[in-house]
């Protein structure tokens, strides 16, 4: 459904209400779903809350992935 | 570790149709997505446009708005004119026909409605106005759920007595259900939505698989998430498997979010469910369970209304995937972003909205 | 038509323009405009004038980069600039709430004559009104504006090939709106665009030959784009990689699910010019303070006539509609 975008955590207050950056803007959002969240780790926010922290490893691996079939041999251009 | 541009790289998609198209051959295919936020970057990107057309993409019942029922915008429309509540909603919500009006409308004739980008910013007024009554309206599936019900557990948290909410979230593995229990429906596979993944996790979707013999992948919302997410979902139908799979591995986890699963559980209990357009469907709704229900704006309000569907519009077909836009005789004439008469196109996931904006 | 005003009606996109033709110049009739440009030029024995009006009712009053009064001399110096006037005279018409502190009616004041100064024109007439309390947001103002043709411009000029060049970031003003206003819990170090732009299009205009100028005020881009190419033998296509966007007007079209294409820019104007002078006028934005994120964003073409077209980041290729009413923020 949902419009959700990764932000990254700067701080979390005691009540869980995290202030997060994401490319400039400073957005505030609950961390109260999340397990264990950290400053510095990328929380999946959707209306003002987190409802996943993002699997940065798994994030790697499908760049990695992607970067890895480019390099290997020519695209064609669809016509 | 750019999240975005790594994900809408053109090569990467001309490679990745490439490998649909060697893979389907001249096989025909249908596959149905259901999620509001895929459906725009279909339209977004022009996806179809990169697989060959050999192969459907169907906008399902993924858009909420597109869901909700005339009678809900009703009830929405009763308690800020007739109980002069502070209404608050997503701003998608506000140019949906109801029965006679829509909550703009409403809005410009002095309702209080207000549009916020979180719940918490409705509890938020709440407190800050005790004396005016206050009602979210929650309309959403698994993914924004949560964050009303939230506003909920705070609310009795904080002794909060002036709000409520007005919920019509639905639930995503029914409507499925309900969809591939219907034998005209020529869906080959299905791509399942990333973000209510995430909280009801990609288990969900393992008796359904089983059941009606259909394979189905969890899809995310870039370009190229979606891309994959076709790619394997064309390898396991041309294999005939009906296998449940992630392609958002970066996100949803097998076994959902388990306080979030736990909040819904502890609020709210599984109802049958009015889709708009779909009519009723077993198990699809969430209600709050009765210890909530002076939350409840349906119960603590005496809400009367008499609500009427519009005539023509078969939303209803479209959102199955039965029927296409220009097969509806109001399209484009009658029935535009600007005079919408099914929530299909109010919504700019909507499909009817989609398709007559970005279409040639 | 609907029986009521609308919010939308005064978004500049579709409602808005019926409203104008179907209201305003249906009933003024032959008492009213022959067409719909930002300005008009009138002949005058001897000269040229170009005259136009503008109203203002930005709310809050002040945001980053601006004012009302910023904005209430920019918004119509830009409209005679684009026009391809020199502008002279503004006239400054307000209505005031009853209750506005004095203390802000100086600074917006204040702004509207350090705005005139820049741009260099003098306010030389004016109007005050006041209203009851509760019957205005604080201040609404009104002005006309007067300048001297220097450069006609001529869209029917506009051929296959020519370049789509603008001075820079595209939907700033828009957004950083958007984050003032209530229910978005959200913050960037983002301004207004907000500023006189006769002096750039001068440096432009003096050694190149423009075929078309428009400010992308309300709308945005998108919206004054698909305005030129309605009902001609050509359209439109932008390249999405080659627009410029600040770091946090792209997060915040993320965060929302808005288009900043459809977003007001008040300090921003779109070129057209024949292909060969795309790098001379290019070069000469850069020059420019207010030119230096200047981009070639895209070209006339009659593959989509009548068309406004993106090439998107993913090579396909999509028509850009016409703005209905503001943009809602999406859940999904």
């Amino acid at each position: 459904m949902c419009l959700a975008v990764p932000i990254q955590i700067l701080e979390i207050d005691k009540n869980g209400m995290a202030r997060g950056i994401m490319q400039g803007v400073e957005v505030a959002f609950s961390t109260e779903l999340l397990d264990n969240p950290a400053a510095g780790m990328y929380a999946i926010v959707h209306a003002g809350v987190a409802i996943e922290l993002l699997d940065e490893a798994e994030a790697r691996k499908t760049i990695a992935c992607i970067e890895e079939a480019l390099g290997s041999g020519p695209v064609q251009k669809l016509p | 570790m750019d999240l975005f541009k790594n994900f809408r790289n053109p090569a990467m998609a001309r490679k990745v149709s490439a490998e649909i198209l060697s893979c389907a051959g001249s096989r025909r295919i249908s596959i149905m997505e259901v999620c509001g936020g895929q459906t725009h970057t279909i339209y977004k990107y022009r996806l179809r446009d990169l697989l060959p057309p050999t192969i459907r993409l169907v906008s399902g019942p993924g858009c909420p708005v597109c869901v909700t029922p005339v009678e809900y915008i009703d009830k929405a429309l009763f308690l800020a004119r007739n109980r002069r509540a502070t209404v608050f909603t997503f701003g998608d919500l506000v140019r949906v026909p109801g029965t006679s009006m829509t909550l703009e409308q409403a809005h410009a004739e002095g309702a209080d409605i207000q549009t916020v980008y979180s719940p918490l910013m409705a509890l938020d007024y709440a407190k800050q106005h005790p004396e005016k009554e206050v009602v979210f309206l929650g309309i959403g599936f698994e993914t924004t759920l949560p964050p009303a019900l939230l506003t909920v557990r705070h609310a009795c948290r904080d002794g909060v007595k002036n709000y409520s909410l007005l919920l019509s979230a639905k639930r995503v593995p029914p409507v499925l259900a309900a969809l591939l229990s219907c034998q005209k429906h020529a869906l080959d596979g299905f791509i399942t939505p990333g973000h209510v993944t995430a909280i009801i996790g990609t288990a969900a979707y393992d008796s359904l698989c089983e059941t009606y013999s259909v394979p189905m992948v969890t899809g995310g919302f870039e370009p190229l998430d979606l891309l994959f997410a076709i790619r394997r979902l064309v390898a396991l139908i041309c294999q005939g498997r009906h296998d449940n799979e992630n392609e958002y591995r970066r996100v949803p986890k097998r076994q959902g979010n388990s306080k979030a699963l736990a909040l819904i559980d502890d609020l709210c209990e599984p109802v049958d469910a009015v889709l708009r357009g779909l009519g009723l469907i077993p198990q699809a709704g969430y209600a709050l369970r009765d210890s909530y229900s002076r939350y409840d704006a349906d119960k603590r309000f005496a809400i009367q209304v008499t609500s009427r569907e519009p005539q023509g519009c078969i939303c209803g077909l479209i959102l199955a995937g039965l029927s296409t836009p220009p097969e509806c005789p109001l399209f484009r004439n009658i029935c535009t972003p600007g005079t919408p008469v099914g929530a299909c196109m109010v919504s700019s996931e909507g499909t009817c909205n989609a398709a007559f904006l970005y279409d040639e | 038509m609907n029986d009521k005003i609308l919010l939308g009606h005064g978004s500049g996109g579709r409602l808005t323009r019926e409203l104008v033709r179907s209201l305003f110049a249906r009933i003024l009739g032959d008492a009213g405009p022959h067409s719909f440009n930002d300005g008009v030029l009138l002949q005058v024995p001897g000269t040229s004038i170009v005259f136009t009006t503008d109203s203002f009712v930005v709310s809050p009053l002040f945001f980053p980069g601006g004012d009302i009064g910023t904005l209430a001399v920019c918004g119509t110096v830009n409209d005679l600039a684009v026009s391809g006037a020199r502008p002279l005279y503004l006239s400054l018409g307000v209505i005031l709430e009853e209750g506005l502190d004095m203390e802000l009616l100086r600074r917006i004041v204040a702004s509207i004559a350090l705005t005139a100064r820049k741009a260099g024109v003098r306010v030389v007439c004016g109007d005050t009104k006041v209203v009851e309390h509760g019957h205005g947001d604080g201040i609404f103002i009104n002005t006309a504006g007067i300048g001297i043709l220097t450069h006609a411009c001529d869209e029917h000029t506009v051929a296959r090939g020519d370049a789509v060049i603008i001075n820079g970031t595209i939907g700033d003003h828009g957004m950083s709106l958007l984050t003032l206003r209530k229910g978005f819990d959200l913050h960037a170090s983002l301004s207004s665009d907000c500023t006189p732009l006769y002096d750039l299009i001068r440096s432009v205009t003096a050694v190149v030959p423009v075929k078309w100028m428009r400010d992308p005020t309300r709308g945005g881009v998108a919206t004054a784009l698909h305005e030129l190419c309605e009902e001609k033998p050509w359209g439109i296509v932008l390249r999405e990689t080659d627009l410029p966007f600040h770091e946090s007007v792209s997060s915040l079209s993320e965060l929302l699910g808005l288009d900043p294409l459809y977003s007001a820019n008040e300090g921003k104007v779109l070129f057209v010019v024949a292909p060969e002078h795309a790098d001379a006028v290019l070069a000469l934005c850069k020059m420019h303070p207010d030119g230096k994120n200047a981009s070639k964003i895209g070209i006339v073409s009659d593959v989509y006539p009548g068309k406004l077209v993106l090439k998107t980041a993913m090579d396909t290729y999509r028509t850009l509609g016409m703005l209905n009413a503001d943009p809602l923020p999406r859940i999904c």
